[in-house]
């Protein structure tokens, strides 16, 4: 301790600068936290809100069918709900019906009380305040708490007694199943599944969407918390290098710089062994002093982070966290890499020939390898740039270090906005085949709208057309798909055929190309679409290059499939809003809102790697300005020397913008290529996880937006560095140095 | 020496004669730090130094001579006083004009020597003329520190580096990179404190042939031999003049002509 502190009074500014700069780089470390911290909230979350083991939407199941259900083998409580669409102040809303005596789905009134009369009603805060009513096909709700449930978190939805919305419904009844089971095993909640699917046969009733599973404790997000993970798991490591370079750049530099102090003590029988402890004190109080800084600010990253992420996915602000494994990982591994480093270089310095040490002011003297006598007898270039070639020579290693510290901001400071126009491209080209303007999706689960055959255009009086359609989830190979029903000479599509031909048949389909060939199917071959009714066969007729996971069928076809035949969930419109809409309780939306959905969406996942991104470069960028601040500062006596012979400010500076020259381009140049490449990586991630084209779109816009930074972030160190140096007397410098 | 190119260039003023006064101090102090922390390197110092002379500033260890001469270079600045040097108030210079009077008028020699170290000897020279004498051709400056170097004696090391040369090689190197540029005056601490005796003289005879040139030389020194060799010998206590000597002649080298 004793030492560290006296080498902090000798340089109290740099120390600080490492020990900050350090600090940052073992808080971006922290974000190795956020899947771990959103986890536990998650579950926090799922225990506090009783949600199901397995959720279903189904037709209407009647109370004697429900206690069939509860009598299942591994059926601990079986719930069902109804919903019915509505609106609230011009925004399109479900109101929810919720068992009074139920075990699941549990409200978390924040303000106000659960309804305790059938004309009262919970809202999802910020939709409406306590003592608004809610008009529901006639029906008056008043608002008497607002709270929330996982399931639903920051949906547009309200929550009633279920016996006030059944009537509402009509004929539908009860749309949705909920059941906690004893084993909550994946294969035993398959199981359930099974039996629940065949109860319901039996009295003529189906599933209409996929059984949602949350097996073991499992979250809604797990899988995007999984994917997230493996990002964020490489940026934590990336930024744990970038901690462990900047350490070993410090405590080298610190070291070095006591080498002939170190020789004075050999030379009076300093024994090496003491000597090398003493050195490594310095470092590991430098790391230590680190991590007391890094630590809070890492879980201050994690933890905001983790916010962000939840808060967008599913809604719910999580509580503060701390992961224990993380904290002691990340202190474990910055002391040891201080240990490690510092004992390279204190070998380094104890082995120093002791003459060599004792003459040469940081036992690095020029001309000691071949390189630098061979540069000697290169005379390009005048004598500052022969200087300043040399320079970047003597101590490679650093220069090296430089070069990489560069690169990895310039690195970081491009991969982010690669992603983000990636994504942006991205996101135009997934609906750039759809012809229509607008749609209408049924408010009610299922098929609900009764589309006419004989009118698959629908004329309106402003010139647009509708047309019926189905828009359902499937899978095809454990993969989810968006499955569309389109009548064969449907208008509302100009598919991107790269491959084969559209559909025209009842059995054929078109497939998303990047989903074929990342599955390997071809035009010609069967494919099985796993619909919530049970599999069907369609033949592959052609590839859409649509940059989406879909799959393309015929309308009346699907809707016999889906058993409903004659039916549609969807009216899309080539106007600004679908005719038939006025005549069905519908959400009616446009093809611009839903890109900007879908945008926002993949904006926060953009939001979320920038923040990170940002944490990164900046941790590299400071990397660079504390490794350049101390390689400066060790030179200090070579400017005062200069000066000592004339040298004015705009030589000295001069001299470190030749310098800085080329471990700037070589960082730029190293930098976008890493940028360039790790958004590849990550895209290549995202398009192999979700088997979708997404495509990479380099931002070359940032290119020079990235140069000019850098040289301005350089040039302005420069400056300081020989405004700071030009300040201190020439006499004292030199001193100094002696 | 051929620096037929480089004096087109350089064009300094011609010397004051012999004699002149070409340093003068008035109350020169320099203090480092306030109140109880302060730190005295020089207070009042009078001094005046003539055209030419081969000035010898002695004293015990802290007792300023240092500080004085880093004053007189102009790499330090006084807290108060005045010094003129070569007719320019060098302690109302800016920055910038005193780096630039520094590289035109003052060769200056340091105990350690402070060459570059990524620079052979003859860049190092080189470096003094580029900075002091801008308007020099490429080809003359080249051609100036060999011959500078051949006048030291290491015409044979012109290409090594630092690293390379011992300590007494590289001292002369920093002779050479302060005669280099012909100036006025050259001031050098201690020059001879790091090298053997032979180094040394060898030293200390190639600042006495600047002198006898025209170029005022102060010298900082415990070595009293050499200090008996100086035309005056400024004798330093506690950071003020104790005496300033002129040698007389060679019977009686030197006789105390003010006392501070």
């Amino acid at each position: 301790m004793r030492s560290f502190l006296r080498q902090f009074r000798r340089a109290p500014g740099r120390i600080l600068a490492s020990i900050a700069a350090l600090a940052l780089a073992v808080g971006a470390i922290g974000v190795l936290a956020i899947p771990s911290i959103a986890s536990s909230s998650l579950s926090d979350a799922v225990e506090r809100d009783g949600l199901g083991d397995l959720v279903v939407e189904t037709t209407s199941i009647d109370p004697r069918q429900l206690a069939a259900i509860e009598r299942l083998d591994n059926v601990e409580a079986a719930d069902t709900t109804a919903s019915v669409a509505s609106e609230l102040d011009g925004e399109r809303i479900r109101l929810i019906g919720l068992s009074p005596d139920r075990t699941m789905d549990l409200i978390n009134v924040t303000e106000g009380r659960e309804p305790a009369a059938p004309d009262e009603v919970v809202a999802e805060p910020g939709l409406a305040a306590i003592g608004d009513r809610v008009d529901v096909v006639g029906d008056r709700f008043e608002v008497v708490g607002l709270g929330s449930t996982l399931w639903w978190g920051d949906d547009l939805v309200v929550y009633a007694d279920i016996d006030a919305v059944l009537p509402l419904t009509g004929d539908r009844g009860t749309d949705r199943l909920t059941i906690r089971a004893v084993d909550d095993s994946q294969a035993a909640l398959e199981t359930i599944a099974d039996d629940v699917r065949a109860l319901l046969a039996d009295g003529g009733d189906t599933f209409t969407g996929f059984p949602t599973y949350f097996p073991d404790g499992t979250t809604p997000i797990d899988a995007d918390i999984r994917q997230v993970s493996q990002l964020i798991g490489l940026l934590g490591i990336f930024a744990g290098l970038v901690a462990l370079v900047l350490l070993a750049s410090t405590t080298n530099t610190l070291i070095t710089e006591r080498s002939r102090e170190v020789a004075v003590m050999r030379a009076l029988g300093g024994r090496q062994r003491r000597l090398r402890r003493r050195l490594r004190r310095i470092a590991i109080g430098i790391a230590v002093a680190a991590l007391v800084i890094g630590l809070p600010l890492g879980i201050a990253i994690s933890n905001l982070i983790a916010r962000m992420v939840l808060h967008d996915f599913v809604g719910i602000t999580p509580g503060f966290a701390v992961d224990l494994p993380v904290l002691a990982g990340s202190a474990a591994a910055v002391v040891v890499g201080a240990r490690l480093v510092s004992a390279r270089a204190a070998r380094r310095v104890t082995t120093v020939p002791l003459a060599t040490a004792l003459r040469d002011r940081d036992a690095n003297p020029f001309g000691a390898t071949r390189l630098q006598r061979w540069s000697t007898r290169v005379g390009l270039g005048g004598l500052v740039t022969r200087m300043a070639g040399r320079t970047s020579l003597r101590r490679p290693a650093r220069t090296a270090a430089v070069v990489a510290q560069i690169a990895a901001a310039v690195g970081a400071a491009f991969l982010v906005p690669t992603l983000a126009t990636s994504v942006n491209d991205f996101n135009s080209s997934a609906h750039a085949v759809w012809q229509w303007e607008s749609v209408a999706i049924a408010g009610d689960p299922g098929l609900p709208l009764n589309a006419d055959d004989d009118a698959v255009t629908t004329g309106s009086a402003d010139g647009s057309s509708d047309e019926y359609g189905i828009w359902a989830w499937g899978q095809v190979d454990d993969w989810d798909m968006d499955v569309y029903g389109l009548h064969i000479e449907s208008r509302m599509i100009e598919p991107a055929i790269s491959e084969g031909a559209w559909i025209d048949g009842d059995h054929d389909t078109v497939v998303s190309s990047g989903f074929a060939e990342r599955n390997d199917i071809e035009v010609g071959d069967p494919l099985q679409v796993i619909l919530a009714a049970g599999p069907t066969e369609f033949v592959v007729t052609g590839l859409s290059d649509d940059s989406s996971r879909a799959v393309y069928v015929d309308r009346d076809h699907l809707a016999v499939v889906m058993g409903a035949p004659g039916m549609a969930n969807v009216v899309w419109s080539t106007g600004p809003e679908p005719a038939t809409s006025s005549t069905t309780p519908s959400t009616i939306t446009t093809l611009d809102e839903i890109v900007a959905e879908e945008a926002a969406n993949n904006n926060a996942i953009v939001m979320i790697f920038g923040a990170i991104g940002i944490v990164v470069s900046g941790v590299a960028a400071l990397a660079v300005l504390s490794s350049m601040t101390v390689s400066l500062f060790e030179r200090r006596h070579e400017f005062a020397a200069m000066q000592a012979i004339g040298a004015r400010k705009r030589r000295l500076r001069r001299l470190l913008f030749i310098e800085m020259l080329p471990l700037a381009a070589g960082g730029i140049l190293g930098g976008l290529a890493i940028g360039g490449l790790g958004a590849r990586g990550i895209i290549a991630s995202f398009e192999s996880s979700n088997a979708i084209d997404i495509g990479v779109t380099d931002a070359t816009g940032a290119v020079p937006f990235i140069v000019l930074g850098t040289a301005a972030i350089l040039g302005l160190l420069v400056t300081v560095v020989v405004r700071s140096a030009a300040r201190r007397p020439i006499a004292m410098s030199l001193r100094g140095a002696a | 020496m051929d620096t037929t190119t480089l004096s087109t260039h350089a064009a300094p003023a011609a010397p004051p004669p012999l004699g002149t006064a070409l340093i003068q101090a008035r109350d020169l102090t320099r203090i480092w730090g306030s109140g109880h922390a302060a730190q005295v390197g020089v207070r009042g110092v009078d001094l005046s130094i003539g055209c030419g002379e081969l000035v010898a500033v002695v004293g015990p260890s802290g007792s300023g001579k240092s500080t004085l001469g880093a004053l007189i270079a102009g790499i330090d600045q006084p807290t108060s006083g005045s010094l003129v040097v070569d007719g320019a108030r060098i302690d109302r210079l800016s920055t910038d004009r005193l780096a630039r009077w520094r590289g035109e008028s003052v060769g200056v020699v340091f105990q350690d020597f402070h060459l570059l170290p990524t620079l052979t000897a003859t860049e190092n020279v080189e470096l003094a003329i580029e900075l002091g004498l801008p308007g020099a051709s490429r080809r003359a400056r080249r051609n100036a520190a060999r011959a500078v170097l051949a006048e030291v004696g290491l015409s044979a090391h012109a290409g090594k580096l630092p690293s390379q040369m011992s300590g007494g090689e590289q001292q002369r190197v920093g002779v050479a990179r302060a005669l280099v540029t012909r100036p006025r005056l050259i001031v050098a601490d201690e020059p001879t404190g790091a090298l053997d005796q032979m180094s040394g003289h060898l030293v200390f005879d190639l600042l006495t042939d600047a002198a006898r040139r025209g170029t005022t030389v102060v010298f900082i020194t415990h070595d009293v031999s050499l200090a008996a060799a100086a035309d005056k010998v400024v004798s330093m206590l506690d950071g003020t003049v104790e005496s300033v000597a002129a040698r007389t002649s060679p019977a009686n080298p030197s006789t105390s002509i003010e006392v501070a």
